[in-house]
């Protein structure tokens, strides 16, 4: 007999005991929750909107109640790490505990539908049941625990909706009706991707057994590049072709994907650290060489923008692998405070063919005819606007001086990388006054200093602490940290600058594009 | 059945005990890691002053960056000095 | 999280320490790399402007679960 009916019938049943699990190692019992007066359990999970309506109502009323005697836990019918961040999401203050199926704690208090509220008394008796949301319910279930503890209980504001109707206990379903209700997902494909987890927030191409196959083309499906962290999920061709084509990536882009998945799996990256740091850091794709063309790459007007399906798609395929394969997803193990658009996927490709001076794999030791892709940890871009500067002099300290702020105010030197995507219009400028990319590179270093005492504010660094106040601080450790690339539309003077990833000793990696 | 190819790693793992715990702490070796963030020595001083308290022999070890898991000589060393260990702090 | 199960893979009993925020990653973490009864304990966020004393006592707090975590008292392994 189902608890809710043992309550009407007069005969309050003992509260079975919880087979659960919570975030402390003590295990949480129905005398450890009622030891101070009595308990409410509040069955929910995830995918009920009652269930989230329910904690947002009585949420913020927990701690007080707790302090009465009265405690409040919400056992959820999901995985813990699911039930810490839905509870946080509605407001939850009380505990939060998790069972794992068969929820064998729902079957035995006789669950059909969450929200279920259950009120259990210091001796371990169930007093009250409350299903769905309802508010006088509710209410009445407040007063019998006010009762018991022998205090004044706050209740929520009494607001719309009265009553709400809750969702399916995951213990009630029966293994017909949940792969009835799985199977009409099928309907739509789309909305079955989402259903799986498998997209970015945007809509993914669904990655059929034809489709991959025809992403892999000759390449060996099984052939692993290593193991993706956080979760260290097994890179297999495969898999990362799956993820190409969730991305809307061609079948002809492929091999730039598989380059920049090896750069970024390249243990000098660091993309553990990156996957689940609280900084912006994204990933950022550099392509240089012939394949660029090959594959209509964007390096001209627009360059960090959208438009382009081969710098997009490629970006959000290395995304793809480290969000899903690696399980990187920002909001779970990726525990960027902001982000930023460039995590759905940021790739460029140079242009060399405007730029005065050898692309950057050139000057990381490839040559010119090889096509690369280079990988750097960065942050969103930061536009650098000058129309006016007349001198490479002035322009070079411009744009140096854009970046003073990268990172963090007065967190000067940086150690790591600052990318500057010079606009073709300014690029100009340097080739027509015959500056080479060392000769400007070393001019923006210098230029961008300021005494120590002018960086005491806020967060700095040991090295701003050790130094003298009147000792001469620079923006960059060295030359060597400022990264310059040439990309972007004939007219406009817009250039741009990305900060850095920083602390984590990533480095910038380089892999060939090999050919099908 | 649809016929997808999933981008996860769905190769279920069986799960693994953890290691065999002593009774007491008392004469036995233990290691605190520090993660290297912000506060963390501190924090591991008052633990580490606890530990002796309890009787146990302290060392320590600190990561070499925070973001990275250890490097594996380090686990290594920590292994074959060590009873127990202490790592923090994450915030 | 991946040091703990090295180190417990490994035969060697860990516990790790963070501030509470960090509790729904590193359980999944843990699931993930297949030893969810790993050891975390969390103390209360921030950490980064706590005064000496305060930060002492945010370990006392937390060193009884220390011990039980790396002892049998709560009967694990």
């Amino acid at each position: 007999m189902a608890a809710h009916q043992r309550i009407s019938n007069g005969a309050a049943g003992l509260a079975p005991a919880l087979a659960v699990s919570a975030v402390s190692p003590e295990p949480v019992t129905v005398q450890s929750l009622t030891a101070r007066g009595c308990a409410v359990l509040l069955f929910v999970n995830e995918d009920c909107p009652t269930s989230a309506l329910a904690m947002r109502k009585l949420g913020p009323l927990c701690e007080e109640w707790e302090q009465a005697g009265f405690s409040c836990t919400a056992i959820f019918e999901d995985p813990l790490e699911v039930a810490i961040r839905v509870a946080r999401r509605c407001g939850w203050t009380g505990h939060v505990v998790s069972q794992p199926p068969p929820y064998q704690t729902s079957r035995a208090y006789g669950l059909v539908s969450v929200p279920t509220a259950v009120l259990i008394n210091r001796q371990g008796h169930i007093t009250d049941i409350v299903t769905g949301w309802d508010q006088a319910a509710i209410m009445r279930l407040i007063e019998r625990a006010a009762a018991i503890t022998g205090t004044t209980l706050a209740i929520p504001e009494p607001a719309s909706p009265v009553r709400k109707p809750g969702c399916s206990s995951k213990a009630a379903l029966d293994p017909a009706i949940a792969a009835a209700m799985a199977a009409r997902s099928d309907e739509d494909e789309m909305e079955e991707m989402f259903e799986r987890g498998w997209t970015d927030g945007l809509p993914v191409v669904p990655p059929t057994e034809e489709r991959v196959e025809k992403m892999l083309g000759t390449f060996p499906k099984y052939t692993s590049l290593g193991q993706v962290p956080p979760a260290m999920g097994e890179a297999t061709l495969e898999r990362l072709a799956a993820c190409a084509v969730l991305a809307g990536c061609r079948p002809v882009y492929f091999p730039v994907v598989v380059a920049a998945a090896k750069a970024a799996l390249d243990g000098r990256f660091n993309l553990h650290g990156q996957a689940v740091t609280t900084q912006p850091a994204g990933q950022l794709i550099v392509v240089n060489g012939p394949v660029r063309h090959e594959l209509g790459m964007n390096s001209g007007m627009g360059a960090l923008g959208p438009g382009n399906r081969a710098n997009l798609t490629i970006g959000r395929a290395l995304r793809l692998m480290v969000e899903l394969t690696g399980g990187g997803m920002p909001g779970g193990l990726d525990r960027s405070t902001l982000g930023h658009m460039g995590k759905i996927g940021f790739c460029i490709a140079e242009d060399e063919e405007v730029s005065p001076w050898p692309p950057l794999h050139v000057e990381r030791g490839f040559a010119p005819g090889q096509s690369v892709v280079t990988l750097i940890g960065s942050d969103a871009p930061l536009s650098i606007s000058d129309h006016r500067s007349r001198t490479p002099e002035d322009l070079a300290y411009v744009l140096a001086w854009a970046a003073a702020s990268a990172w963090s105010t007065n967190w000067w030197p940086l150690s790591e990388p600052s990318v500057f995507i010079i606009c073709p219009e300014h690029a100009e400028m340097f080739r027509a006054h015959g500056w080479t990319k060392q000769r400007l590179r070393e001019y923006m270093f210098e230029a961008v200093h300021k005494p120590a005492r002018d960086l005491g504010r806020g967060e700095t660094t040991p090295d701003v602490h050790r130094s003298g106040p009147d000792a001469e601080v620079h923006k960059w450790a060295s030359p060597a940290e400022i990264v310059l690339l040439v990309a972007g539309g004939e007219a406009g003077r817009y250039s741009a600058v990305l900060g850095p990833c920083t602390g984590m000793g990533s480095q910038i990696v380089s892999a060939e594009v090999e050919p099908r | 059945m649809t016929g997808y190819v999933s981008p996860f790693d769905d190769q279920v793992r069986p799960e693994q005990p953890l290691a065999q715990r002593p009774e007491q702490l008392g004469g036995l070796r233990v290691t605190l890691l520090d993660i290297r963030k912000n506060r963390g020595a501190e924090f591991l001083d008052r633990i580490e002053t606890l530990l002796r308290s309890a009787g146990a022999i302290t060392a320590r070890e600190t990561k070499e960056i925070f973001s990275k898991p250890a490097a594996l000589d380090l686990i290594d060393h920590i292994t074959m000095v060590s009873d127990a260990v202490v790592e923090a702090l994450a915030d | 999280m991946c040091d703990l199960v090295h180190l417990e893979r490994r035969g060697v009993p860990a516990v790790g320490i963070a501030t509470s925020p960090f509790a729904d990653e590193a359980i999944e973490q843990a699931r993930l790399l297949a030893m969810p009864a790993s050891r975390m304990l969390y103390i209360p966020h921030p950490v980064q402007l706590l005064t000496e004393a305060e930060l002492a006592v945010r370990a006392d707090s937390v060193f009884p679960a220390v011990m039980r975590a790396l002892t049998a008292a709560d009967g694990a392994g």
